[in-house]
């Protein structure tokens, strides 16, 4: 099992949003069961995201749902550059 | 003889300078798009170089008398370039200690530095610990391209082996009497191990292009 860093687990949760429905979003149970990761972590880790504009709420008629936003599709983008860039030195992000 | 030589190696330490400063400059971009602490690691490494062999060209200009003025300051170029290139290959080494600790290894390479090496002057002191850090970023990266299998990986590991060597070599020079050669095998493989280098910087310009047409 790879040790997942806080930046992994963010990218991760950006790519489930990515990835979900664009328009309506993603709920919170996908992004727990995908993302691995536990509620009280993943509720802080959006508060961040939506704070830092790269992941945006949708009021859903079942909740909040969570879409990315453009900011989150260039996050990503960068991400993947970058990645690529340190795996050259054998490194990882 | 020896002039030719040290102005190839003056100019070696520019192409070196303008090297170290591209990796740097990309590490540090991504480290302001993505925040990773790896990045930075790698641009702080690759900067600090950049300055090593900014120092390194100034003192062999001083040395030569190209710049008169310079000649005052060699000594203090000299070990200021040492300084900056041992801290350099200081925190290229410490990226691997990390990223090996990430990956939970049982067992690290151990970074062991011998004290028996007989070092009279702080500028061969700093070399020595030079030479073994470029050592354990080779062996290091020679085990990530072992996992990855990436070509470019490869490619660096080598010419970070390449870059050792020519370090052992030059202090072979020192005191060998056949020293033309030995100091010029050094600077020709010195050559190859910073075209290396360029592997990456090669890789993240062609992808630029890419990912942002296709995007992730």
């Amino acid at each position: 099992m790879v040790y997942r860093n806080s930046l992994r687990i963010v990218v991760d949760i950006l790519t489930i949003a990515r990835d979900a429905d664009s328009e309506k979003g993603v709920g919170i149970t996908t992004l727990l069961r995908k993302g691995n990761i536990s509620y009280s972590r993943l509720s802080r880790l959006l508060k961040d995201l939506v704070r830092c504009g790269l992941i945006e709420e949708v009021n859903a008629e079942r909740g909040v749902r969570y879409r990315i936003s453009d900011q989150g599709r260039q996050f990503l983008i960068a991400y993947s550059r970058f990645e690529e860039f340190v795996q050259s030195f054998g490194l990882r992000l | 003889m020896l002039p030719t030589l040290l102005i190839a190696e003056g100019v070696l330490a520019l192409v070196g300078a303008f090297i170290g400063l591209s990796i740097g400059y990309i590490s540090l971009t991504g480290y302001r798009e993505t925040g990773s602490p790896a990045l930075l690691r790698l641009a702080s490494a690759f900067i600090l170089l950049f300055l090593g062999f900014i120092c390194e060209a100034l003192a062999i200009v001083g040395y030569v008398g190209i710049l008169p003025i310079l000649a005052l300051a060699t000594a203090f170029f000299t070990i200021a370039s040492n300084f900056l290139e041992t801290l350099g290959f200081f925190f290229l080494a410490f990226s691997y200690i990390l990223n090996v600790r990430a990956a939970q290894k049982t067992s690290i390479i151990p970074l062991i530095l011998p004290l028996s090496l007989p070092v009279v002057q702080i500028s061969a002191a700093l070399k020595s610990i030079s030479f073994y850090l470029l050592i354990y970023a080779s062996v290091e990266t020679a085990i990530a391209y072992a996992k990855t299998r990436r070509v470019e990986t490869l490619v660096l590991s080598l010419g970070l082996i390449f870059l050792a060597v020519s370090e052992l070599l030059r202090w072979i020079s020192y005191v060998e009497l056949s020293w033309p050669f030995w100091y010029s095998t050094s600077l020709v493989l010195k050559l190859i191990g910073f075209s290396t280098l360029l592997a990456p910087i090669v890789k993240f310009a062609s992808l630029k292009g890419g990912v942002l047409k296709n995007g992730v």
